[in-house]
């Protein structure tokens, strides 16, 4: 529990509106789309970087923790203040400050919903690639503090990618700037990438700048469709390796478009063992020289149809299927873990299959999509929470995918962060030496812990 | 009406996605998690389960909301927030009561007929014996208070005389293919009885036998939507009563909003069997059971249409309203963007929370502007009402009415 004085502090830097301690505010800062929670002490929502920087300095002064929050749809518990203290609640600081169009950038406050930044940059005829599919409700900060990526990510890569500049409010008070609006930038440690993932515990983002791109002129659909999944699989890796980087390469196996076509029917064939959901982008007849390209290659593994789309409309439709998978998921069971295991792309049978035996050897229920052109599964597991005995067969099967995925030269998320869900299995992925290094960054800027403490790894050693 | 305790299961199926907060009018005004959804689910299940209480931050948080059912339709697990803000509402007010001028009003005022006949006629005289723009023009409204002020200027335009009044100088055909009961909902009667009687008008010509139970009461849903549900189950089992006791086929409505609730009557009271399927809105059955004939007399104007909630997702209609405007000879129909968001009005809303319902309603405004229309049509009395002060207030000079009284006019 914090002192009222503290909180009086508080009211003082962000005016006594904007601050708040009733357990029914509380509540609502205690979750986001894991299901995990815990109880803050006290929400602000400040409106400047010098709200946030003497904020950040109370917290040190009281050792307090601070977690910066924006849309709250962290998938690995990022917000949820485990030790307590203050969320820092950002949606007021929303403001689109500029979108340059001689520089082709754009410079965002943390808040801002990353659709709303969709929409306003494409307007300008410009174009910012990573869509999480969470793009509706989360917010730049957030996407930038998780890394966040998305469908898009096999041709135009991830967050990091685009972000040029950033302001940061440091763990101790202080107020940093990075970058700037050029595109290139050797100068010193590449601290940008260094924030870029750092799950809100090196700092928090205040202000962002952006790369844009010139919106692509046309882009096209296309369904392919195989009688295994294997070969699905095996069609992803030949696409990459004829070096043809569609604009998104989705994976989605039988159950998944059964459980799509029950939820929200779009045409998803059902007698099939899986597809392939594909969008190119570019020249007009670029885009069209590709898509024949991809319907061979597709054709070379075995598909049994290709479909493409013929205009708008239809590629929207085959879209929105895809987008609604969350809900078709969602509404089919009580719980869903949705994981996050990453593989080279070339691996992305192998993973295929063992996720599916290790479905198998424990009989769980694991739809298999994948935003598998960067060779990011989302294993998705339907459960229920309130079955002891299964959940224990889910930790152990979400163990075994993790140690599969290492195996395979993968990684433990490509795009979910680690947070508090993860935390376990960071030893297997970088060893004590490789954890030591981060412990001692995070150390070195955070010495008294108080940026989002405990999320990542724990500080101490033996976890 | 089931109480919070016994929804407590829907409020556990929430999965906390957010998918919501795109949806919700509130947080995207407010961006505060408390106005969202999704905090109101967790809320209701924290009340539910005895792990928070009723307080005034709690009833605050709860009052945010319009009842519009967007983020129901939008939820991939179908929690029905809509229902566990008014079980919620249900709780506080049974543990906490109504404040009592408004439970004055919901217990006493609405339900009575002959009130609301001499609300009415004093309300007009206010407005139109040039007292309403002496009070508006001597600041005083503003002096005592700026808030009462502003809610002074939602207030609506009164008619002259109530429908009621009206219903007794006329004479219903008797006879007809279908025998339809037309429920008289307190907007049509104090505000707009020219509906009301171009919804007869309509249904005649349709060669309908239209029978009006006038001793119907308040539908319900302010008592509802404050928690008083009392109040609400006994109007429900009155105006069942008298409804089914016409023996008509079906039961029309032409307030989204009361035909939403007459539709759940079956939650409130026993008197209501098979009414699900009876109640129909009055476009609905136009276009579903008859097929819609408009007269030859052209309407000449640009039409854009309004979704109101309870029609829309409340009552799942939508294409019949749209379906009589383009069958009017004359009339150009422009959809505008998110006609079906909701325009803030939701009751008293608009008047408990003046500012935040401004800035949803400024919003739809901006939306009707980008169509440029002469006409708003609207199946919903109140949205007419908080649609008609959103022009005004932005000074936009289309009218608003009621798709039936448009048609009306093609005869
Ligand atoms: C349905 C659904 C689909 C999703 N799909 C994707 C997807 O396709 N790709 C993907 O990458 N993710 C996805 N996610 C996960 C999530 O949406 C992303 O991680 C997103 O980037 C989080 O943004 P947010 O604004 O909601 O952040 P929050 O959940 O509020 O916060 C996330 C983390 O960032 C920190 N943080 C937030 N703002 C700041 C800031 N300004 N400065 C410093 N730290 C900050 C927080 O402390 C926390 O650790 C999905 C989630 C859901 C619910
Ligand atoms: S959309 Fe439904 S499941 Fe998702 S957070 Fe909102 S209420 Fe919960
Ligand atoms: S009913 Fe409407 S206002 Fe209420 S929570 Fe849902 S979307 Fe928001």
């Amino acid at each position: 529990m914090i002192s009222s004085t503290v909180a009086e502090q508080l009211r003082r830097i962000a005016g006594k509106e904007n601050v708040f301690t009733e357990p029914e505010d509380l509540t609502c800062y205690s979750y986001d789309s894991t299901h995990l929670s815990a109880l803050p002490d006290v929400v602000v929502a400040p409106l400047t970087t010098a709200e946030i920087s003497e904020i950040v300095k109370l917290a040190n002064a009281e050792r307090i923790p601070v977690i910066p929050r924006g849309g709250g749809t962290c998938l690995s518990g990022g917000t949820i203040p485990t030790d307590g203290g203050i969320i820092l609640a950002l949606h007021r600081m929303n403001k689109i400050l500029e979108i340059d169009q001689d520089n082709l950038t754009a410079t965002v406050q943390p808040g801002v919903i990353t659709a709303t930044f969709h929409q306003a940059v494409e307007k300008e005829g410009l174009f910012y690639p990573p869509d999480p599919q969470s793009m509706l409700m989360s917010t730049i900060g957030g996407n930038v503090a998780e890394n966040a990526g998305g469908p898009r990510g096999v041709k135009y890569g991830v967050t990091k990618d685009y972000v040029l500049g950033l302001e940061v409010v440091t763990p101790t008070g202080g107020i940093l700037r990075v970058g700037g609006k050029t595109i290139k930038n050797v100068s010193g440690y590449d601290l940008m990438r260094l924030f870029a993932g750092s799950e809100g515990t090196l700092g928090i983002i205040t202000e962002i700048t952006v790369r844009l791109v010139p919106l692509p002129e046309a882009k096209r659909t296309l369904l392919a469709m195989f009688d295994t999944l294997d070969d699905a699989a095996a069609a992803v890796s030949s696409i990459i390796k004829h070096r043809i980087i569609p604009t998104t390469l989705e994976l989605m196996d039988h159950k998944i478009m059964e459980l799509i076509e029950s939820f929200k029917p779009v045409g998803f064939p059902m007698d099939v063992e899986g597809a392939i959901l594909i969008e190119v982008d570019g020249s007009e007849h670029d885009v069209n020289k590709q898509i024949d390209k991809v319907a061979e290659i597709c054709a070379a593994c075995r598909s049994r149809e290709v479909k493409v789309a013929k205009d708008q409309a239809e590629a929207a439709q085959l879209w929105a299927g895809r987008r609604s998978a969350f809900g078709a998921l969602c509404k089919s069971a009580r719980t869903v873990f949705v994981e996050d295991a990453t593989v080279p792309r070339s691996k992305v049978p192998d993973i295929v299959k063992r996720i599916q035996e290790i479905a198998r050897k424990y009989d769980l229920v694991i739809p298999i999509l994948g935003h598998t052109g960067d060779g990011n599964m989302h294993p998705n597991i339907l459960t229920d929470e309130r079955n002891a005995e299964e959940m224990k067969r889910v930790d152990a099967a979400i163990d075994e995918m993790f140690e599969a995925a290492l195996a395979l030269g993968g990684t433990l998320s490509g795009e979910h962060g680690i947070g508090l869900i993860k935390r376990k299995y960071m030893p297997w992925q970088f060893g004590e030496e490789g954890l030591d290094f981060m412990r001692s960054i995070k150390r070195s800027v955070d010495p008294n812990n108080i940026l989002n403490p405990g999320k990542m790894f724990l500080m101490e050693k033996g976890e | 009406m089931k109480t919070l305790k016994q929804m407590r299961e829907e409020s556990e199926k929430c999965l906390r996605c957010g998918l919501c907060q795109i949806v919700c009018p509130i947080y995207n005004v407010l961006g505060s998690e408390p106005a969202v959804a999704r905090a109101k689910v967790r809320l209701a299940r924290e009340l539910a389960g005895d792990v928070l209480k009723v307080t005034p931050r709690m009833r605050k948080i709860m009052s945010l909301c319009l009842n519009c059912k967007a983020c129901v339709a939008n939820c991939p697990s179908q929690v029905h927030t809509d229902k566990l803000v008014l079980a919620a509402r249900a709780q506080i007010k049974d543990e906490d009561g109504l404040p009592f001028l408004l439970g004055a009003a919901l217990k006493q005022f609405l339900p009575n007929n002959s009130l609301q006949g001499v609300a009415a006629k004093s309300a007009y005289l206010y407005q139109h014996l040039g007292l309403q723009q002496a009070v508006r023009g001597s600041g005083l409204l503003k002096a005592v208070s700026p808030d009462l002020a502003q809610k002074e200027g939602v207030m609506p335009e009164f008619a002259p005389r109530t429908f009621r009044a009206e219903l007794a100088n006329m004479t219903l055909k008797k006879g007809g293919k279908v025998k339809v009961a037309y429920y008289l909902s307190c907007m049509t009667n104090m505000v707009n009885p020219a509906l009301g009687k171009a919804v007869i008008e309509v249904l005649e010509r349709h060669g309908c036998e239209v029978v009006i139970p006038t001793d119907v009461q308040c539908c319900g849903t302010p008592q509802l939507a404050y928690g008083d549900v009392e109040t609400a189950e006994a109007l429900a089992r009155n105006n069942a009563r008298l409804l089914a006791a016409t023996g008509a086929d079906y039961i029309l409505t032409d307030c989204g909003t009361c035909g939403d609730t007459l539709r759940h009557y079956e939650e409130l009271t026993a008197d209501a069997a098979g009414f699900e399927q009876k109640v129909l809105d009055v476009s609905e059955f136009l276009v579903d059971k008859l097929g819609v004939k408009p007269g030859d007399k052209p309407v000449e104007a640009v039409v854009t249409y309004h979704d109101s909630c309870h029609l829309n997702r409340g009552q799942g209609v939508n294409r019949q309203p749209r379906e009589i405007l383009k069958a009017i000879p004359g009339l150009t129909f422009r959809e505008m963007a998110e006609a079906d968001r909701c325009c803030g009005g939701a009751g008293t809303f608009a008047i408990t929370n003046y500012d935040l319902s401004m800035a949803i309603l400024d919003r739809k405004v901006g939306n009707i502007k980008a169509v440029n229309p002469t006409i708003v049509a609207a199946g919903c009395p109140a949205c007419k009402m908080q649609l008609e002060h959103g022009l005004a207030r932005n000074n936009v000079g289309a009218t608003v009415a009621h798709p039936v009284e448009l048609l009306a006019k093609t005869y």
